[in-house]
């Protein structure tokens, strides 16, 4: 049961709003600007999130509703935006993320760019892709996936899509906590099954180091063109609930069937991927994952002896909480004291923990009772210190950490990776414990 | 809300916005473009002058952007409490929305006076809260006589404006809720209003030392590791010296218009700015002790602040900059880069006042070349190399476009790690500027891969 504390305001928020998530999605496709409809500030706050999360030049723009505009309601504003941006920065793509603020007031996005197109013939291939993302509703998981999911409804053209070679493709759609490492995972993991795959929206690309000089729009991410021809694939995979949205609109638009991998990280996660590719390719598996597995599972066979008897609490966006938490609780045999996460439902109902909340960080801090680590954000750093407890990063935003970008949490090697660094934390609990007097 | 906003961007008594033209006062206050802006909202603005109060609590009424996005990221420190690291936000919903959330709010306030008991709370109205027509003002009111705290609401809706004009919206909170409300036990024998130096990464703490040696008593520190009831007895200070010029001046003059308090503006960038600032001080004050005072200690400290400064001078000496910052730092850090013997080749115009410009002007012998409007990362980096310049010192939002063009950066911003203010904050810049200016990175970033070498 997911419990939901009684009380009438939020004390040091977990969630962030749907606006960041579909900003996140957007800087993952290239030459693409979000643009943020509603006051400045919505704006230079997200940004300011995502720079220092990513530590990379994170290009995003605002409509700058501003006083009077805000109780008239007009076009202005969204028409301005839209222009300036297309003539400052030449994009292909705009996302249009909503605000609360021109929610509430009751903005018609669609109606507006429909009188832009008239307005403006002449900048009619520029795609312009409308998400509706007021930050009174959803989080930011819901964001992203609402903002991929309309992306490929307003780039999906199914007419002309016709196999292009005889390889089998697959769209992955990645979800809003897969890190650069990942991506890249699955990449070489597609490549080797003989799978020609794309996946979007590719945050690795674009936000993950690769690009050497200054832009104005993300570059190497998901481009316009490869995204059109999604439609034409094979099948699609979706990495994460959040995710579900976007198949379901590649499945009713282009009737591609889509399996949905709720989580990826640890070995029978991947070994329900793994086992799928086998018999979707009838590929023989590549030797590097078969060696990838081997050391994961030797990792848990030393490291067992430090997760006996210990327990963890989570506070993350709900499908990076079910990642983490099955293959903490499953795999690892920590015990999961609290959950607390942005959603009142989801698959994170199923784990086996003390305390499954949708909250706020106070919330973690109430329910952490005996646990021994903490696994969330870098929000979280201020209880942790309180309570004496390590903090394992994980989530938006990880300000003062570098590189988390490039750790692996899903494959194998995720559950490697994951094993080494929660073991470390126990162990050294142990070596402490032995060495009390 | 017309009426207010005029009011307050009209300031009568600064000299710059007594002699503009209408043309001018307008685009004082003109709209940030669709499409091509930067900076954060009038509520951001709000919160960098309040949260340093960080006995009080910081409530934010509205939906989670606001405060979901920025909690616990300012660079402020203190050590009267922990509030400013919280971040309390009524979280509205769509119900909330529709049914009015008015007493969602007083309950939140109730909330945080029983658990975490502050000494005060500041509530801050924002974009959708205000366009549904919350009474955050009645609301407070309330909540106040129920929880027996000051409950100060500040009314600061994102669309109102930018962060500036935000900066006003908590001085005119300040004036009309706190300040005056209670009396101090002792405020010394030269007792000043500390206005617009917020603790960045500690530089109060660079600063305190200043004023003890030479005998001013900060009676009320605006608003950097100030505890709640100092500002409640600013009024009882005998001069104000304001730090950051233009977002706090607000204050000054009102305090002086109701109090008599006189005020000076002055910086504790640069050892020339430091004496200057604490003369104008004294000057005030029209003591002669207090005069002595600071130029004995002034001379001591540049004297042993140059035998600090020494070992890093040779790598600094003539070396270009490009300054791109916003408002009192597009002037103030050079001087500091001056005494350190550094070329500023540009100093960004984009968020100073007039009066801003003018001391940057003072500085580059009234050549206004030296003026850099705004303008994006490429043309940062254009400029970086058409000067040769070495360092690129900005704000963190530039900190990545400086490290995409492989230059060495210092990072000014509010969420920065290091102190620059006072004579030990000459010190630590002079050393900062040395590790990124002599970083062997730069050297391998700038080296071609095999493959690239014909
Ligand atoms: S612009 Fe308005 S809604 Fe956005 S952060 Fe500022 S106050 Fe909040």
């Amino acid at each position: 049961m997911v419990k939901v504390i009684d009380k009438p305001l939020s004390v040091n928020p977990l969630k962030k709003s749907q606006v960041l998530g579909a900003v996140t999605a957007f800087l993952g496709i290239d030459s693409c600007m979000p643009l943020v409809h509603g006051s400045q500030g919505c704006m230079a706050f997200t940004k300011n999130f995502l720079t220092q999360h990513f530590r990379e030049v994170t290009p995003m723009q605002s409509t700058a509703v501003f006083d009077i505009a805000t109780i008239l309601g007009d076009d202005s504003n969204l028409h301005d935006g839209i222009k300036n941006v297309i003539e400052k920065q030449s994009p292909k793509i705009i996302g249009l993320v909503t605000t609360g603020m021109t929610e509430t007031r009751g903005d018609d996005t669609k109606a507006t760019i429909l009188r832009f197109r008239e307005k403006y013939p002449e900048y009619g291939d520029v795609v312009i892709v409308p998400v509706s993302t007021p930050d009174f509703k959803g989080d930011a998981e819901t964001g992203y996936g609402e903002a991929v999911a309309a992306l490929l409804e307003t780039a999906l053209s199914c007419l002309n899509v016709k196999k292009y070679n005889t390889k089998k493709q697959v769209n992955i759609l990645s979800g809003m906590h897969s890190t650069a490492a990942d991506i890249d995972w699955l990449k070489r993991l597609m490549a080797d099954f003989n799978i020609e795959a794309f996946v979007l929206p590719d945050l690795a690309s674009s936000m993950g180091g690769q690009v050497t000089r200054y832009y104005g729009l993300p570059e190497e991410g998901a481009p316009l063109e490869r995204i059109a021809k999604a439609g034409g694939a094979d099948f699609t995979i979706a990495i994460g609930s959040c995710m579900e949205r976007a198949a379901d609109v590649l499945l009713e638009k282009c009737s591609i069937p889509y399996k949905k991998f709720d989580t990826l990280t640890g070995v029978k996660a991947t070994d329900e991927l793994i086992s799928w590719l086998i018999d979707y390719t009838g590929e023989p598996v590549p030797e590097w994952v078969q060696i990838e597995r081997k050391r994961a599972v030797d990792a848990m066979l030393d490291a067992h002896f430090s997760f006996g008897g210990k327990s963890c609490s989570i506070a993350a966006e709900p499908s990076l909480a079910y990642s983490l938490g099955r293959f903490i609780s499953e795999e690892l045999g920590v015990k999961l004291q609290s959950v607390v996460t942005t959603a009142k439902e989801g698959n994170f109902e199923k784990l086996n923990a003390e305390h499954i909340i949708c909250g706020d960080m106070e919330d973690l801090e109430e329910h952490l009772s005996d646990s021994d680590f903490v696994l969330s954000n870098s929000n979280a750093l201020n209880i942790c210190k309180r309570k004496g407890l390590p903090l394992y990063k994980v989530g938006y935003p990880i300000k003062d950490m570098l590189g988390h970008f490039h750790r692996n949490f899903i494959g194998y090697i995720g559950a490697m990776n994951l094993t080494f660094d929660l073991g470390n934390i126990c162990l050294e609990l142990d070596i402490e414990e032995s060495h009390r007097i | 809300m017309k009426l207010r906003l005029q009011a307050l961007v009209n300031e009568p008594d600064c000299d710059h916005n007594q002699s503009k033209t209408e043309k001018q006062k307008k685009e004082a206050c003109k709209k940030p473009t669709p499409g091509a802006t930067a900076g954060g909202c009038a509520f951001d603005g709000a919160q960098i002058v309040l949260l340093p109060v960080a006995d009080a609590a910081h409530l934010i009424h509205g939906p989670i952007t606001c405060c979901g996005h920025s909690y616990n990221n300012r660079g402020t420190r203190s050590t009267v409490g922990d509030m400013h690291t919280y971040g309390f936000t009524t979280d509205i919903s769509e119900m909330d929305i529709i049914m009015g959330s008015e007493s969602k709010l007083k309950e939140s306030i109730i909330y945080i006076a029983e658990k975490y008991k502050p000494k005060a709370v500041f509530v801050y109205s924002t974009c959708v809260t205000s366009m549904i027509g919350e009474d955050i003002e009645r609301v407070c009111e309330e909540a106040s006589s129920e929880v027996k705290l000051p409950v100060i609401p500040v009314d600061s809706p994102g669309f109102s404006g930018s962060k500036n004009l935000g900066n006003k919206f908590a001085g005119e909170a300040l004036i009309k809720h706190v300040v005056g409300t209670a009396e101090p036990e002792d405020i010394g024998k030269f007792p000043i209003n500390l206005i617009g130096e917020y603790n960045i990464a500690g530089e109060l703490w660079q600063v305190e030392p200043i004023f003890k040696a030479v005998g001013i008593d900060i009676l009320s520190k605006m608003t950097g590791n100030a505890a709640y009831e100092e500002l409640c007895f600013a009024d009882k200070a005998k001069a104000s010296v304001v730090i950051c010029s233009r977002a706090l001046i607000y204050i000054a003059r009102q305090l002086k218009e109701t109090h008599g308090i006189p005020y000076i503006e002055g910086s504790f960038y640069g050892m020339k700015q430091i004496k200057e600032t604490l003369l104008k001080i004294a000057s005030i004050f029209e003591s002669k002790e207090l005069e002595k005072n600071i130029e004995s200690y002034t001379s001591k400290m540049e004297k042993e602040t140059y035998k600090q400064l020494k070992p890093y001078l040779p790598a600094l000496k003539n070396k270009k900059v490009l300054v791109y910052t916003g408002g009192v730092k597009s002037w103030s850090v050079l001087y500091q880069l001056e005494e350190l013997g550094m070329e500023v080749i540009k100093s960004s115009t984009r968020k100073s006042t007039e009066e801003d410009i003018e001391r940057i002007l003072e500085h580059f012998d009234g050549d206004e070349s030296a003026l850099m409007p705004k303008g994006d990362g490429k043309t940062i980096l254009n400029l970086l190399k058409e000067h040769n310049a070495s360092l690129l010192l900005a704000g963190g939002r530039n900190m990545y476009t400086a490290m995409k063009g492989q230059v060495p950066f210092l990072d000014v911003n509010q969420e920065r790690l290091f102190a620059y203010a006072g004579y030990e904050g000459m010190v630590e810049l002079a050393k900062h500027i040395t590790y990124t200016l002599e970083s062997p990175v730069f050297e391998v970033a700038h080296s071609k891969a095999p493959w690239e070498v014909a």
